[in-house]
């Protein structure tokens, strides 16, 4: 069970860089005055809130060493 | 204080170049992505408000499992739509007073920049198809160029007929400026180089920027040749180019006398009978 945990947390590594890519191309090649800010800050706050939400629940929840479906 | 240097639309932008329109898709291209991100979301809504019901029910096992699955599939979500703003956003077309810039987001890896000069420009042609564009009022303008160049296409952009109309406009208007110039005798490259590709266009601008230093400074060494040193330009200064004109014809007229009187001197030793190397 603690597998998936950290494959959780690579995929949020993962999730991480990309958003950064994805925040930097805003930044460098978006146009002064135009969405591309207001953009970025919502999709921060969108993926941050996620983030933040599914920590909260996996706290919650009791993780043994090894598990079967 | 200093002010903030002007941030550069295109990398080959140059000071004076006026930008008249920025133009991106339309909407309706954006939207797909939002269609396809409420499909996908959809499933994930109804599973978690039927579980809060209690009409469906699930083992703690699965529900550790989904407590991960659940996040990382809203945060894939999150990461299509801002791939589909990236891509849609980025993608504009400029039009400027000398030039038609296409910069191309594909991805996030992948940018492209191509430029097509007014005066290339053969032909512009609006297309609108399908139920969706006639009703929201877009389509594709299609920019033909002149000899194997690839053709320039404006896709799937808001009211394509106007914009082709005033790309036409702007087609005509720099072609007089140039005849203009021509006639004046301020442009020396009128005819368009072979070798002259869109995607080259930043080699072009710096072509252009050498050719008319060369012209000024071939200016600048005729009128200081003619006017004693005066340090002056005729690039486009009319009167001064009139000035050259007169020096130069000044000049001829010396060389011409010039001519004369040694010719006179030569008929006058011949007729003396005398030696002369001819």
């Amino acid at each position: 069970m603690l597998s998936l945990l950290f494959v959780y947390i690579g995929f949020l590594v993962l999730y991480a860089i990309y958003s950064a890519m994805a925040i930097y191309h805003l930044r460098r090649f978006g146009y002064v005055g135009d969405l591309t800010k207001s953009v970025s800050v919502v999709y921060i706050l969108l993926s941050v809130m996620v983030i933040v939400f599914s920590i909260i629940l996996i706290t919650t929840r009791n993780w043994p060493a090894s598990f079967s479906v | 204080m200093k002010e903030k240097e002007e941030k550069k639309l295109f990398p080959a932008q140059e000071k004076s170049e006026l930008v008249l329109d920025i133009i991106r898709k339309h909407w309706f291209n954006y939207v797909v992505f939002w269609f396809l991100a409420v499909l996908m979301s959809v499933p994930i809504f109804v599973g978690i408000a039927l579980w809060s019901n209690g009409t469906i029910t699930i083992s703690p096992l699965w529900e550790n499992i989904l407590i991960l699955l659940i996040p990382a599939y809203l945060l894939f979500i999150l990461g299509l739509l801002i791939y589909g703003f990236v891509d849609f956003y980025l993608d504009v077309y400029i039009v400027t007073d000398r030039r038609i810039v296409d910069i191309a987001q594909n991805g996030l890896f992948k940018r492209t920049i191509s430029e097509l000069n007014l005066r290339q420009i053969q032909d512009v042609k609006a297309t609108v198809t399908g139920i969706a564009s006639t009703l929201l009022h877009f389509g594709d303008v299609n920019i033909q160029t002149a000899g194997d160049k690839p053709n320039f296409v404006f896709q799937a952009i808001p009211h394509p007929y106007e914009i082709s109309k005033k790309i036409l406009d702007l087609h005509e208007a720099y072609l007089q400026e140039l005849e203009k110039k021509a006639k004046k005798g301020t442009y020396r490259n009128f005819e368009e180089p072979d070798e002259l590709d869109r995607n080259k266009s930043i080699e072009l601008t710096e072509n252009t920027e050498k050719e008319d230093s060369k012209s000024e400074s071939l200016n600048k060494t005729l009128t200081e040749k003619w006017f004693d040193g005066e340090s002056e330009t005729c690039y486009s200064d009319e009167s001064c180019r009139q000035k050259l004109l007169d020096g130069v014809n000044k000049h001829l007229a010396e060389e011409r006398s010039k001519l004369k009187t040694e010719s006179k001197e030569k008929e006058g030793e011949l007729k003396e009978g005398k030696e002369v190397d001819l």
